[in-house]
């Protein structure tokens, strides 16, 4: 495969395709892997990072994170960032879960504490935290509702008593991105999101209860206030149907005028038009909209998530948000090109953000140590607090956003026993509530890439830094 | 109108589903399409007695695309109504534009929720038996 694609080594944990490799890559691709992640990797998921570098606007390389896998249009843990002001912005490129991301929320409490509560803990968070998928919905919110909590993202809620004040300060873009506006968000779209706040979705979406089980970085543990032993509870989902209509919609549009802008791609789904574009400017708009509608969704499980607390564990113990990142959006951002402070369009799809120390947009609690960055892990194996680093300057202050999948959900149903599963979580002692088996398999750890060798190899690249690994004590998959 | 023969079959992907769809008539792709996404989004145990009709009209620039247009919006639909739609009752069909009536039933819950239908390699083209194919990828 090295050959094929004239593969050279970086340096252990990067390599690079040149620029030469295709006649229409404008930049080089390169990704961040260990020597075993590079030969793992499909060939179908290298040939749609070739393709990223041949949008129009894309600066210094195309990316991929160490959990790189195929998807369409870009590989999932990719990164494109795009001059201003016209440089593309492209819905493909964000995703169809547009601002899919992660929280997570730390308990005061430690293991033995909780222990005895645990299993009543998953129950409840299961009954209250539905996965949108059966009649078991919320009530519907009014097409005017969903308007404001476009707009008004996670903030809007905290505001009406959903939450806490640090809730929003905790939050990447305090959980409301300014530049939405709801106009531009069809009503098929909002539609879809009437029954859906407060829902996780299904697939690898998940709310799993932690345990802090080890600490690398005694330091930046204390400052993101995490301890050993500690429970905490990370969430997993995005914008569900909404987000999903929203990039559906757009593409849509996109599609059809990217011949008006001259735009050569190899794959209809990494359709784009300039970023001061008006169809540009709208798709923009609309994305924001859908980032804010999924930080509420997020802020809405919390609040449910806190509710299941109170009545299983404490009323005087809280919950509080350690962070809330997306892995799936496009932002506006400034980075240094060529020694020049330079406005870019990052788009990160299946890929997380990760800023450095002293960066003026992370929460001033954590400005001294850099942005918590939260990486899950699989079913049944350990996620990752890291805290972002300077030397990730080369990659758009980017990391992976997970383990990243290494087998088909049908080859996973294919080799994995349901039973055979249970009985290993059962062994470690993880509780599991999902209702279906298929999708217990689809989502188990041997789907998956090794979660130690994808974050051995950001922290070797310089990436992000490990701060504590976290270990699973029950998984929920909604009802 | 003539008897329209289609099979769909399922392909295995990394993270997604691709549904191959083969039928000896175009408006067969847009049939199996159908049935195959309903296949892959609920349980038969799931489905409901109530039935349910929609209609739907879908322009677009050529056929692959209108493809896929017509399967994300009829997805839509499904979301919104809690219910699958595999069969359509089609009044007019050309390379760019499909009007009809999609019929299906209301269900319980979604075995699979589909985030979209995408553009990606759907290419409609015939095959060495001479029929026509195309592969869809569904984000899920």
């Amino acid at each position: 495969m090295f050959n094929k694609f004239q593969i050279s080594k970086i340096h252990d944990y990067l390599w690079e395709i040149p620029q030469s490799f295709r006649n229409d890559m404008r930049v080089p691709a390169r990704i961040y892997a260990s020597r075993k992640i590079i030969e793992e990797t499909e060939e179908e998921a290298i040939i749609q990072l070739i393709n990223t570098t041949t949008m129009p606007g894309i600066v210094k390389y195309g990316l991929a994170m160490p959990d790189i896998h195929s998807g369409y249009g870009p590989p999932i843990g990719g990164v494109g960032a795009m001059l201003l002001p016209d440089g593309v912005i492209s819905p493909g490129f964000v995703g169809y879960d547009e601002n899919c991301g992660i929280r997570l929320l730390k308990s005061e409490l430690e293991e033995d504490e909780i222990q005895p509560y645990l299993e009543s803990l998953a129950t409840k968070i299961q009954e209250v935290v539905p996965s949108g998928l059966g009649k078991g919905r919320r009530s519907k919110l009014s097409l005017e509702q969903i308007d404001r909590l476009l707009e008004g993202g996670a903030k809007h809620l905290v505001a009406r008593g959903y939450g806490e004040k640090e809730d929003v300060e905790n939050c990447e873009s305090q959980g409301q991105i300014e530049t939405a506006d709801a106009k531009y968000v069809s009503d098929l779209a909002k539609r879809r999101g009437q029954d859906q706040v407060g829902t996780l979705g299904s697939g690898n979406h998940f709310i799993e209860i932690q345990k802090v089980t080890e600490i690398f970085d005694e330091e930046i543990a204390k400052v993101f206030g995490l301890f050993k032993n500690q429970i905490v509870i990370m969430v997993h989902t995005g914008s569900r149907g909404l987000g999903h209509q929203n990039c559906t919609d757009y593409l849509r549009k996109v599609v059809q005028v990217v011949d008006k802008y001259n735009i050569k791609l190899p794959d209809k789904e990494l359709a784009c038009v300039p970023f001061n574009s008006p169809e540009g400017q709208s798709f923009f708009k609309a994305m924001s909209a859908a980032s804010n509608f999924a930080w509420a969704n997020r802020q809405m499980i919390s609040h449910y998530l806190r509710q299941a607390w109170a009545q299983t564990i404490s009323k005087k113990s809280k919950l509080t948000l350690l962070y809330d990142v997306a892995h799936n959006i496009a932002k506006v951002e400034e980075h240094q090109i060529d020694g020049k402070n330079t406005q870019l369009i990052v788009h990160r799809k299946g890929a997380t953000r990760a800023f450095p120390p002293n960066h003026l947009e992370i929460p001033e609690k954590y400005r001294s140590v850099g942005q918590p960055v939260l990486i899950p892990g699989t079913m049944g194996t350990a996620s990752y607090v890291l805290a972002g680093s300077e030397k990730s300057a080369e990659a758009f202050y980017t990391v992976n956003h997970g383990a990243g999948r290494r087998m088909s959900r049908h080859a996973a149903i294919r080799t994995i026993s349901p039973e055979e599963l249970r009985k290993q979580l059962a062994q470690k002692g993880i509780i599991v509530k999902c209702r279906s088996f298929r999708g217990l398999v689809e989502e188990a750890p041997e789907a998956y890439k090794n979660i130690e060798e994808v974050i051995e190899t950001v922290e070797k690249a310089g990436l992000s830094k490990k701060v504590v690994k976290l270990t699973p004590q029950a998984v929920i998959k909604g009802e | 109108m003539k008897t329209m023969k289609y099979k769909y079959s399922i392909i295995e992907h990394a993270a997604d589903i691709k549904l191959k769809i083969t039928a000896s008539a175009k408006e067969g792709l847009f049939k199996g399409g159908l049935e195959g996404m309903a296949w892959i989004m609920v349980e038969d145990e799931d489905i409901e007695k109530e039935s349910i009709e929609k209609r739907i009209e879908i322009s677009a620039l050529e056929e692959n695309i209108l493809l896929v247009d017509f399967l994300s919006e009829v997805l839509a639909q499904s979301d919104i109504y809690n219910s699958v739609f595999p069969e359509i009752e089609i009044e007019e069909f050309t390379e760019q534009k499909i009007i009809g009536k999609i019929k299906g039933k209301r269900i319980k819950r979604f075995k699979e929720e589909i985030k979209a239908v995408t553009y990606h390699g759907a290419n409609i083209c015939k095959n060495k038996q001479g029929l026509w194919e195309i592969t869809i990828l569904f984000d899920i």
